[in-house]
């Protein structure tokens, strides 16, 4: 049934983002850790690989061009990568951080960047969320055809 | 071809068309779920060629039986999320008309059958 189909892209949709907004919490939690590198999630789209998916991929390749596949796939966060970016050096002799010239390297970590990321995630989360819901009452009209 | 095997036929025809609503709202869900994910190009379904091989008569016999296969095709642009949403209850409404003429003609078979009772 392809209503579920949506479901379970959905709910790895769902997954996705909410290890998303983790990551930036975790970020904004250490905005003030000295040496702390930022971290970025990667967000990749996800490719079906169950049996009926890959079937259609090779029907396509024989029959017809232009056309990726005809099973969606869903969203994926498979990791982060740290921000390159040097931090900001704040000169502080008495510090346990600070190297040998007194100056300690403060987390690269700018709050508001985080903060705005962190909003587009729960937009996404709750466009995601709505989809399903609306998806929820396809099914429940599905199941009243031909009664009454 | 009787009218009653012309409802049945028809019954056929919108369970084909719940099949493909419900495969383009699992594309609509991939589309937000990857609205922010760099690279990614957004998908659509491809009505016209799914309900013109429906009807067509250089189909075969077992392509037919098996139903419209719902195509995608990449349109090449960016997941616009207003777009989306404005997309996913489109959907929405056609499922809703799609299952009402399922449920009439569900009645119609329903009447005809008790016809003479």
């Amino acid at each position: 049934m392809t209503l579920l189909n949506s479901f379970h892209i959905g709910l790895r949709g769902l997954l996705a983002q909410s290890k998303r907004l983790e990551v930036y919490t975790k970020n904004i939690a250490n905005a003030d850790t000295p040496n702390y590198k930022r971290q970025i999630p990667i967000l990749t789209p996800a490719e079906d690989i169950s049996f009926k998916a890959l079937l259609a991929r090779a029907k396509e390749n024989v029959f017809s061009s232009g056309i990726k596949s005809s099973v969606p796939g869903a969203v994926d966060m498979p990791g982060v990568i740290l921000d390159p970016t040097p931090g900001e050096k704040v000169y502080m002799p008495g510090h346990p951080d600070a190297d040998e010239n007194g100056y300690v390297t403060m987390s690269n970590v700018t709050i508001l960047n985080e903060m705005a990321d962190a909003t587009m995630t729960t937009k996404a989360y709750e466009a995601i969320l709505s989809i399903m819901s609306l998806t929820k009452q396809m099914g429940q009209k599905a199941t009243e055809i031909g009664r009454g | 071809m009787n009218v009653f095997l012309k409802t049945f036929d028809s019954l056929n025809i919108t369970g084909k068309m719940l099949t493909l609503l419900s495969n383009n709202n699992s594309v609509i869900t991939n589309n937000i779920s990857n609205s922010d994910t760099p690279g990614y190009v957004k998908q659509n379904t491809n009505f016209e060629q799914v309900m013109g091989s429906i009807r067509s008569p250089i189909e075969t016999p077992l392509a037919k039986r098996m139903g419209p296969n719902p195509m995608l095709v990449e349109d090449g642009g960016k997941v616009v999320l207003e777009e989306e949403i404005t997309n996913m209850q489109r959907n929405f409404l056609l499922y809703n008309l799609v299952t009402r003429r399922a449920g009439s003609l569900v009645t119609t078979i329903k009447s005809m059958a008790q016809v003479g009772r």
